[in-house]
């Protein structure tokens, strides 16, 4: 779709819902913000009693039917679904799965609107560093300037995009891109400290294998698994969160489409669907990758 | 800005950022809750705000966040429900205008917030990245994602004159 024609069409679109809007008197808005300062002062003075009641060893306050301390409501998105503490957690459509590290769960994102990410997983640590400290895994199309390991003999410069596959590409404020290979010989890329409170992230070869019933999409030679480590402006959080990082890096596992033989019910959503007829593809030899 | 000068701040990014929004969430209502919570914080602060050089900004920003974990919220959207009343009938519209709105629906939450950012608040990909948090090549990744998705959609929508659109 041609760039002025869309932006036509969506301030167009902004202007008619604008026209549509309707502001609520001012001290309506006004008596909404003080409400809610209140509630907060309420909230913030619960959470000194009870650190209060903690520090002071005062155990019968801990008792009380009623809780001191208010109902989480900051640190958790809610848009997330806990995964079993102790168990891997999975993203069948991103081809991998994770164990959870000592002392961090796993959220899966997903809602009515924006429908199951299944090539996502969000760690969080179970005692909460900061809103920040959180470990995303997902599966894009990396740049191929920027893949940790193309198949042989395959030139990475001057690649258009005829499909439109929007490739990611790991941000060029970080640190020079690092290489590195896991114990299982799968090759990774990796940048540290794009912004100045941001960890880094990392990129792991992650082949999208064709099914032999199914067409391969395009792009899925340059899919990647993309390792976020997370923000913090406290340093030792993010030494902490870096070290989790690289330990999910070296321990996150390959299923479904990411082994040779692919699965044809799961479609990574980061690939475009595929657009050959069913049946000319081919099942990737285990050795040389997924096909183009 | 001057003394009292939150109402005139008010009056005059109200709309736009409600039309910003409902882009964004596909529901007036939605749009509308999030925003007036927005200006709701804002009125508490608004005597830091209103020494930056774009007060709306943030606004902007709290309701987009507002708007997403909404939409991500099922027990949210029936709050807002509650609170709002039914939602308003939708004005009849164009051909091109539901189907862009159709198209719209059907991409990711992250790829409609580009679009609304970069397209409907005409805001530059670096203000966008800063916006979301993001790198300015995650935007560009996603401005090039919804952009071919939608020409994809409104392509498949012209070829079929039948297709029931959203």
């Amino acid at each position: 779709m041609h760039e002025d024609e869309l932006r036509r069409q969506i301030t167009e679109l902004v202007a008619d819902h604008a026209d549509r809007a309707t502001a609520p008197p001012i001290a309506a808005i006004r008596r909404r913000g003080r409400r809610r300062r209140a509630r907060l002062a309420g909230v913030t003075a619960g959470v000194i009693l009870a650190l209060l009641a903690g520090t002071l060893g005062v155990d019968r306050l801990t008792d009380r039917q009623t809780p001191l301390a208010p109902a989480p409501t900051t640190t958790a998105p809610p848009t997330t679904r806990p995964v079993p503490a102790g168990t891997v957690a999975q993203a069948p459509a991103g081809g991998f799965e994770v164990l959870l590290p000592a002392g961090w769960t796993a959220r899966k994102v997903e809602g009515p609107d924006v429908g199951k990410i299944p090539n996502l997983i969000e760690l969080v640590p179970r005692r909460a560093m900061s809103l920040t400290a959180a470990i995303v895994l997902h599966t894009q199309v990396l740049w191929p300037e920027q893949h940790p390991g193309l198949p042989p003999g395959e030139e990475p410069g001057g690649v258009a995009d005829p499909h439109g596959l929007g490739f990611y590409g790991l941000d060029d404020r970080g640190s020079p891109l690092g290489h590195g290979r896991r114990r299982d010989g799968r090759p990774y890329v990796w940048r540290t400290r794009k912004l100045p409170d941001e960890v880094g992230e990392y990129a792991i070869a992650w082949p999208y294998h064709c099914h032999k019933a199914v067409a391969c999409p395009p792009g899925n030679r340059w899919r990647v698994l993309v390792v976020q480590a997370g923000r913090s402006d406290d340093p030792a959080v993010r030494k902490k969160l870096l070290t989790v990082a690289r330990q999910v890096v070296n321990t996150v596992r390959p299923i479904t489409n990411a082994l040779p033989g692919g699965d044809p019910t799961q479609l990574d959503p980061a690939l475009p669907p595929p657009r050959v007829q069913a049946g000319s593809g081919g099942t990737a030899p285990p050795t040389s990758g997924p096909r183009p | 800005m001057s003394g009292d000068d939150f109402e005139d701040f008010y009056l005059a990014s109200y709309p736009r950022l409600v039309g910003q929004l409902t882009v964004l969430t596909g529901r007036l209502e939605d749009a509308e809750d999030a925003v007036q919570e927005a200006f709701a914080r804002a009125s508490t602060r608004w005597a830091r705000l209103r020494a930056y050089d774009a007060p709306e900004a943030w606004v902007r920003r709290v309701a987009l966040n507002l708007a997403t974990s909404g939409l991500r919220h099922p027990r949210r959207q029936l709050a807002i429900l509650a609170r709002l009343g039914t939602p308003t009938a939708e004005p009849p519209g164009s051909t091109d205008r539901l189907a862009i709105e159709a198209g719209l629906r059907r991409l990711p939450l992250r790829q409609r917030q580009v679009l609304v950012l970069h397209y409907g608040a005409d805001l530059p990909v670096e203000e966008v990245a800063r916006q979301l948090r993001v790198p300015t090549g995650t935007v560009k990744s996603r401005l090039a994602r919804a952009r071919a998705a939608l020409g994809a959609y409104l392509e498949e929508t012209r070829e079929e004159p039948g297709h029931a659109r959203g």
